[in-house]
């Protein structure tokens, strides 16, 4: 018999704002513990919400982007439990009446087919605050409250994933998607994407479900798609061998690649959500909506179709380039105008991406805008260097800032075109290298190769590699 | 809806508080004059009636998103009941 997975997936992601959800502390990362806290994210007694203006267009944003159909009335929630990271003892969310809902995402499935994954909803609420545990299991927690109530947003999936590759390939795309409409910006190493995930087992082509269970908190993709193959195998050989499956919440072992159960309480999931009464209701027109859709900026899928078209790339290109929108944009800014674009995409997809690997930077933090870039290509196109020279420039123009017709002029790498002085190298390498101009005049035409590197290696590589080639071989066979 | 001695412990127990045996006693005979007081609603007639979630009319109140003032850290240790390295410090939960 065979089973297949049913995966379903909730992604919390932190919406990208200046402020909190209900109040004007900051959201910054990294801080000093509790600098960024007040009355109202504290839960004092008397303290009054007020909703951010940003995070209900990053929510709006956010659902038009999932297709998604976005309320015209959505409330928030209480969700009460007792937990110390939330001192409300109540996290304010959205429950009854969501901003989003009933959207989809489409992905490729394992065979490379287009399918659709639906979204359920995407509401609107805060996060909590962290807790740090004592060394000592015995010992107190402590806790610090900077990040709780900063805006999330949490998509909750249909359970319409089969795999751990395509469930990858979903987070890959959501997170892109966040990040071309600036909703998020989806920072892992800040925890501004979690995801949990559910995933149960059932015989091929069975509609039912099977026992689910749930595996919290991941914020990366790749442990993602490892716990869920952990689980595939994990359920399967459990109910091949007749046994049954209890309902579980698990947490992925980074240490040990595999889930383990989670210690809870048991009786928590008791949430009794009621309306919050210090919030108000949240109403959008028809128009509202329709500005805000319009306003969207173009969607990871849509870039990729007509960059390829546009600009005539490959696959592979529009791949690599829209895998942010930053790099995209970028290489945009740099061949619009510009004659040959797939040069300008090849130089991106090799050197750039060599320095921002290299030195560990964002494309923001590159020092070569792409107009510095376009004047490295116009002085390659105009033969004031070659290209090999070109790749020498580009490293001091990312370590410098300067412009390439800078460095060019300051380091005196202008190529030498002057056949003249050409000629004069040439005619000295060929009397210092009598035996391989008698081996070459012999027959032996590979030696070719050697002769221009000692003509190159005279002139510091600015010659011409054209002219080099031309006047040697005249002079040979002369 | 019916509250006994049951609910007033798990009601007690989901909001991490211990009560002693008389509170349970106080505790039942006051929630339970609350849901009959708001059973006074059962009696009109709710139908097509749409769920309020707010009582005073209002929509749509927000503010821009500005960072404004927060709390001194001294004055955020003044509140927490234990304080220890710049944390609130709490006994462990789970």
């Amino acid at each position: 018999m065979s089973f297949e997975a049913v995966i379903g997936l909730e992604i919390h992601i932190q919406l990208n704002t200046q402020t909190k959800t209900f109040c004007s502390c900051s959201t910054s990362f990294g801080d000093k513990p509790n600098s960024h806290t007040c009355p109202v994210c504290l839960g004092l007694p008397g303290a009054l919400p007020v909703f951010n203006e940003q995070a209900l267009n990053k929510g709006i944003m956010a659902g038009l982007a999932l297709k998604c159909e976005v309320a015209e009335f959505s409330i928030f929630a209480r969700k009460n439990y007792f937990y110390p990271d939330l001192p409300k003892s109540y996290q304010i969310s959205q429950y009854e009446s969501p901003l989003n809902k009933g959207g989809y995402v489409l992905i490729n499935d394992d065979e490379g087919k287009k399918r659709k994954v639906g979204i359920t909803r995407a509401h609107l609420e805060e996060d909590a605050g962290k807790l740090i545990h004592d060394e000592n299991p015995k010992g107190p927690s402590f806790v610090d409250f900077n990040r709780c109530g900063v805006p999330l947003l949490e998509i909750v999936t249909e359970p319409d994933i089969r795999t751990p590759d395509e469930a990858y390939r979903f987070l890959q795309a959501i997170k892109e998607m966040m990040q071309y409409t600036e909703v998020s910006e989806c920072n892992m190493e800040k925890g501004e994407l979690r995801v949990d995930v559910n995933i149960s087992m059932r015989n091929f082509g069975d509609q039912g479900f099977g026992v689910k269970q749930e595996i919290k908190n991941m914020n990366s993709f790749a442990n993602v798609k490892r716990a869920l193959e952990y689980e595939v195998k994990r359920q399967t050989k459990i109910l091949r061998s007749g046994q049954k499956l209890i309902q579980q919440t698990r947490l992925f072992d980074v240490s040990k690649s595999a889930t383990v159960p989670m210690r809870m309480k048991e009786e928590a999931h008791d949430y009794r959500y009621f309306p919050d009464p210090d919030l108000v209701p949240v109403t959008l027109t028809h128009d509202q909506i329709e500005r805000i859709q319009n306003s969207l900026p173009e969607l990871p899928q849509n870039k990729r179709e007509r960059l390829k078209k546009q600009y005539n790339l490959t696959d592979y290109d529009v791949e690599v380039l829209c895998s942010s929108h930053k790099l995209a944009n970028y290489f945009e800014a740099a061949a619009n105008g510009y004659k040959s674009p797939k040069k300008i995409a090849n130089w991106i997809l090799s050197e750039l991406i060599r320095v921002l690997n290299e030195r560990r930077i964002e494309i923001d933090d590159c020092k070569v805008t792409p107009t510095k870039l376009r004047d490295l290509f116009d002085l390659m196109d105009s033969k004031v260097i070659s290209g090999k020279i070109a790749k020498a420039v580009f490293d001091d123009m990312v370590e410098s800032g300067q412009s390439a017709s800078e460095i060019v002029e300051k380091k005196g790498l202008k190529q030498v075109t002057d056949r003249a002085e050409i000629v004069k190298v040439i005619v000295e390498t060929i009397e210092e290298n009598e035996k391989v101009v008698r081996d070459y005049r012999d027959g032996k035409k590979k030696v070719f190769g050697f002769l221009v590197g000692k003509v190159m290696q005279k002139t510091h590589g600015k010659a011409s590699p054209k002219l080099v080639n031309e006047i040697l071989r005249e002079k040979l066979e002369s | 809806m019916k509250i006994d001695k049951k609910t007033i412990q798990w009601v007690a127990d989901l909001a991490n508080l211990s009560l002693g045996e008389e509170e349970e006693l106080e505790m039942e005979k006051q929630l339970l004059a609350i849901l009959d007081y708001m059973d006074i609603l059962s009696e009109l007639d709710l139908e097509g009636v749409e769920p309020t979630s707010h009582t005073l009319g209002y929509k749509n109140v927000t503010r821009e998103d500005r960072v404004g003032e927060s709390f001194e850290i001294n004055e955020v240790k003044k509140i927490a009941p234990k304080w220890e390295r710049g944390h609130f410090v709490v006994p462990r939960v789970v």
